[in-house]
Parts: structure tokens; C-alpha cells; sequence
């Protein structure tokens, strides 16, 4: 048997805080700082292999956060269930 | 990420240099810019302080969550985040020793081109010198070997005299040029060679940056997304967004776990099993799964309200009853009968409970949570009036529909007697889990108590 024990609440507040994690930075161009050294090559391949990194660390925050916002509106509609009877495990 | 993006490099302070910093003296004065990469290196810098803060926001917040939540799906929902927090970590360091070595690269690439900048200038310079000394004394040379010849061939004494002495100052002006030659090679030669070590220690420098900035790229993870993706919110609770709901995938869902098991005694109204076996019969898988379940649990009580409650074996005990018994057997028959009256007289009101429940479930959680897409259904294993095996198709569907995989999501409630035992796989995602502890739960219980009652 599976207890649970948190609330929707709570789970909307780890979701806006997890949702921090996304924020945005200023924009400049890095990729091409190194041109014409010998460093050129290794920091252009590391410019992109970062920026696409970068990419999926925002996107995975946003997909914490609107899962546990999912989970928090899943709860309060189990919740609502429950109060019309059912008993829910907590 | 747009920090991390490519885009166009301003004008280079050392470089469009047609001879590409060759400079002709075994050196070249390196290309490139150093404020650019110094600037660079603080991007990344500033990336990898961000990376560590969402990190710790990424903690935090999963902390927050699992703080008050126990289960199996926290337990996934945990390693995953913890997963992501690894990976912020991981790449906050990776960016910081990126930007550690371009920005030491930036001061070394400076400093080798003001050395060998300077360098190549004093070579000019001492090399231009040496040029003109030489050509002087060539000079000098020539007119002390001509006023020695003219001197040796003069007739007066006083002019011959005179020559020689102008062949000697020449002579000397032109040992005073090589002089000066040969202090002008030896700067140049000075100034080539710290050219020469500049270049070739820019050159160990920028090959041992390459080589930290490469390992740093290596060491850059790529998270792993939440298997099956994230489905748009869902409607009705904080985090606010609509259903969708599809009946067709419903029906069809439900359909496929329900046939090869459909069972039961449908002449004796409510047996195990006969909930779910006669939902076709009823047209309800075609119906919309979540609407037939209310619509079937409201015709069972009707049905339950109407039909005479029989047992075969108390119709027998009462036989035997009638009929000659030893003292001991009749105790024990009539004690028997009597339980088992006093059970069926309760049965009416307790099964009724029970519909209203799922009758319940189906119009407030079953439906809209269903109405996700349904990837399998309430299966019910029927035996000696005991429900066996519930698998919990609500869970999988929650799973399904949270991580966007209805067919890929595995969570399961199985019941054995009285005991739910909720395994939660991973397929729809930890999320999914969660929904399907949840859902598992509400069902479990419920079929649980039909099944005891029925």
C-alpha cells in the first residue's frame, strides 16, 4: 500500500521552485570568441555540445516543474474524490 | 542557452593579417582575441554559477515535494531529480573549468602577442640597423680599398701621404659600421629569440587549453528527460490546463485487458468479475468507459435492489436440515445456516455501498483522469468469491497521461485478498507513478471491498 502524505500545495511550491531553475540569461555570442587560435576547435565543440545541454537542463526544469504542478492537480482532484467518499490512503 | 549560442565575432585585434602573423624571423605573433575570450570565459563562468544555483533550485523544490510524500513513485520521482541535480552540478563544474582555462588562455594569448609584438618590432628594427651598418661598411670598405690604391700609385709624397690618411678613416668608418652590425645582430638575435620562445610557449599553452577545454566538453552531461515527456497540465487543480479526453482510445483500452478474462454469473445479478465481464455486454466499452462504468454501477444497484439473494449452499444446509442429522452435524448446520443468513442479509446493503463508490469513482476521478487516454483497464481475476488481481489500468493511464505515453507506462495494483501491493515501474514516468499510487490506491481499495463483500 502506497501512503501519501503531501499536498497539493506543496507540491505547486516545490514546482515554482524548481521552476527558478529555468531562468534565462543574457545573450552573447561566445561560440566564435576563439577564432583564429589554436583553441578555436575545441571551444567551438564545446560552445555547442554546452548550449545543447543547456537546452535540456531548462527543459527538464520546466518538465519538474509542470509534473509536479500535474501531480499537485491530480491530488486535488483525488482529494475532491475522496471527500465525495472515497477513502484515499494518506 | 542563447549566452551559449554561435553569432558573429567582432573585429579581431590581432588577425585578418594577411600573412597570419607570420612574421618572417622564425616567430609568428598569434592571432586572435583576447578580450573576446576573456569575455567568453565569462559567459561560461557566469553560465556555470547559474547551473549551480538551479541546481540548488532544482533540490530544493524536489525536496519540497518529497518532503511530506512517501511511496513508491516518490522514490522515482526522487532518483530522477536527483538525477538532474547531478547533471547541474556535473556541468556547472565542466562549464567553470571551461571558463577557468579561456580565461587564463585570454592573459596567456595576451601576453604572447605584446612579447611577440615587441619581439617582431626590435627584429625589425635591429634588423634594419644591421642592413644599414653592413651597407656603410660595405661602403666604408669600398672607399678605403679605392683611396689605398690611389694612394699607391700617387707621385707626390704629400698626396700620397693625404690619401693613406683618408683610406685610414675610411677604414676605421667601416670598422665602426660592422661594429655597429654586429651589435644591431646581436639585438635582433635577442629579440628573434624571445619571439621564438613566445611563440613556441603560446603554442604549448593554447595545445594544453585546448586539450582542458576539450576534457571539459566531455565532461558536460546531457540530462536524460522524463521518459515519455510531460503532458500539457492538467485541468482543475493549482497547476490549471485542460484534458483531453478520448473516448475511441478508451473504449478500446478498456476492451483489450477485459475480454479474455470476462466471466461470471451474470443469473445470479451481482458475482465477482461480473462488473467488468458484462461491460461489454452492456455496451459500455463502446461507450465511453468512464460514463458506462456510472452508468453500469447505477443498473447493478437497481439489479441488486430487485434480485433475490440466493446461496446454493445455505437452499442446502436448509435441506439437510429437514432431514435426519446426527446432533452434532444439525448444530453445526443450523449455526452455519444461521451465519450465513445474517451474511446475505447484509449483503444488499454493503454491495450497494460499494456501487455508489464506483459509481462515484467513474463520475469524479475515473473520468477525467481516464479521459487522458486509457492504455489498459481494471482487470478482475475471478475465484472462490474473491477478488484476486486488480491491475490498476487507472494508474497506467495517470502514467500514460502525465508522461505523454499511454502505452508505455507500467503502473499496476495488484490485489491478493485483502492486500494492495502497488508496484509502480517506471514507464510513464515518476509522476505517472505518483498518479498511479494514487489512482491505484482509490481503486484498489475499492474493487477490494466489492470483492470481500461479493
Amino acid at each position: 500500500v502506497s501512503f501519501f502524505s503531501v499536498t497539493p500545495d506543496e507540491l505547486v511550491a516545490g514546482s515554482a521552485v524548481v521552476g527558478g531553475a529555468t531562468a534565462g540569461t543574457g545573450a552573447a555570442a561566445v561560440a566564435d570568441a576563439a577564432a583564429m587560435t589554436p583553441v578555436e576547435g575545441a571551444w567551438a565543440a564545446f560552445v555547442d555540445r554546452a548550449a545543447t545541454a543547456s537546452i535540456a537542463m531548462d527543459e527538464v526544469a520546466v518538465d519538474l516543474a509542470k509534473a509536479l504542478a500535474n501531480a499537485a492537480a491530480a491530488y486535488a482532484r483525488s482529494d475532491a474524490t475522496a471527500a465525495g467518499g472515497l477513502a484515499v490512503h494518506r | 542557452v542563447s549566452a551559449l549560442s554561435s553569432g558573429a565575432s567582432s573585429g579581431l585585434t590581432i588577425g585578418g593579417d594577411p600573412f597570419g602573423g607570420q612574421t618572417g624571423f622564425g616567430f609568428q605573433v598569434p592571432q586572435g582575441n583576447p578580450g573576446e575570450i576573456d569575455a567568453a570565459a565569462r559567459v561560461i563562468s557566469e553560465q556555470a554559477s547559474l547551473l549551480s544555483s538551479r541546481g540548488r533550485d532544482v533540490l530544493s523544490g524536489a525536496r519540497l515535494a518529497s518532503a511530506a510524500w512517501k511511496g513508491q513513485a516518490e522514490g522515482a520521482f526522487s532518483e530522477y531529480a536527483g538525477h538532474v541535480v547531478t547533471v547541474f552540478d556535473a556541468n556547472a563544474m565542466a562549464y567553470g573549468e571551461a571558463a577557468q582555462a579561456m580565461s587564463s588562455f585570454a592573459r596567456e594569448l595576451e601576453d604572447a602577442q605584446r612579447v611577440t609584438g615587441q619581439a617582431l618590432r626590435e627584429c625589425e628594427t635591429s634588423h634594419g640597423q644591421m642592413t644599414s651598418q653592413l651597407q656603410a661598411a660595405a661602403e666604408h670598405g669600398q672607399t678605403a680599398s679605392t683611396l689605398t690604391q690611389q694612394a699607391a700609385t700617387a707621385f707626390h709624397p704629400q698626396m700620397q701621404s693625404e690619401l693613406t690618411r683618408q683610406a685610414g678613416i675610411a677604414q676605421g668608418q667601416q670598422d665602426a659600421a660592422n661594429r655597429a652590425a654586429n651589435a644591431a645582430r646581436g639585438q635582433f638575435e635577442a629579440a628573434q629569440r624571445q619571439g621564438i620562445q613566445a611563440w613556441e610557449r603560446y603554442q604549448h599553452q593554447a595545445q594544453a587549453t585546448a586539450r582542458q577545454v576539450q576534457g571539459a566538453a566531455e565532461r558536460v552531461q546531457m540530462v536524460e528527460r522524463l521518459p515519455g515527456g510531460v503532458a500539457p497540465l492538467l485541468a482543475g487543480g493549482p497547476g490549471g490546463v485542460a484534458i483531453a479526453g478520448t473516448p475511441a482510445a478508451m473504449a478500446t483500452a478498456f476492451a483489450s485487458p477485459f475480454a479474455p478474462i470476462a466471466g461470471g454469473d451474470e443469473e445470479a445479478g451481482i458475482v465477482p468479475g461480473l462488473p467488468l465481464s458484462t461491460l461489454d455486454e452492456y455496451g459500455i466499452l463502446t461507450g465511453g468507459a468512464a460514463s458506462g462504468l456510472s452508468a453500469y454501477a447505477r443498473q447493478q444497484m437497481e439489479t441488486l435492489e430487485e434480485a433475490p439473494h440466493l446461496s446454493n449452499r445455505l437452499t442446502a444446509l436448509e435441506e439437510a436440515l429437514d432431514g435426519p442429522l446426527a446432533p452434532a452435524d444439525r448444530a453445526y448446520a443450523e449455526a452455519t445456516a444461521s451465519q450465513l443468513a445474517g451474511e446475505l442479509a447484509d449483503l444488499p446493503a454493503q454491495s450497494l455501498s460499494n456501487l455508489r463508490q464506483l459509481a462515484n469513482f467513474s463520475d469524479h476521478f475515473a473520468g477525467p483522469i481516464l479521459g487522458g487516454g486509457v492504455d489498459s483497464g481494471i482487470r478482475i481475476i475471478e475465484g472462490q468469491n474473491v477478488v484476486k488481481s486488480v491491475s490498476a489500468g487507472v494508474g497506467t493511464t495517470a502514467g500514460g497521461y502525465v508522461g505523454g505515453a499511454a502505452g508505455g507506462a507500467a503502473c499496476t495494483a495488484f490485489v491478493v485478498t485483502a492486500e494492495i501491493a502497488p508496484l509502480c515501474a517506471v514507464g510513464g514516468g515518476a509522476i505517472g507513478g505518483f498518479l498511479g499510487d494514487k489512482a491505484g490506491a482509490l481503486v484498489g481499495g475499492l474493487i477490494d471491498d466489492v470483492g470481500n463483500i461479493l
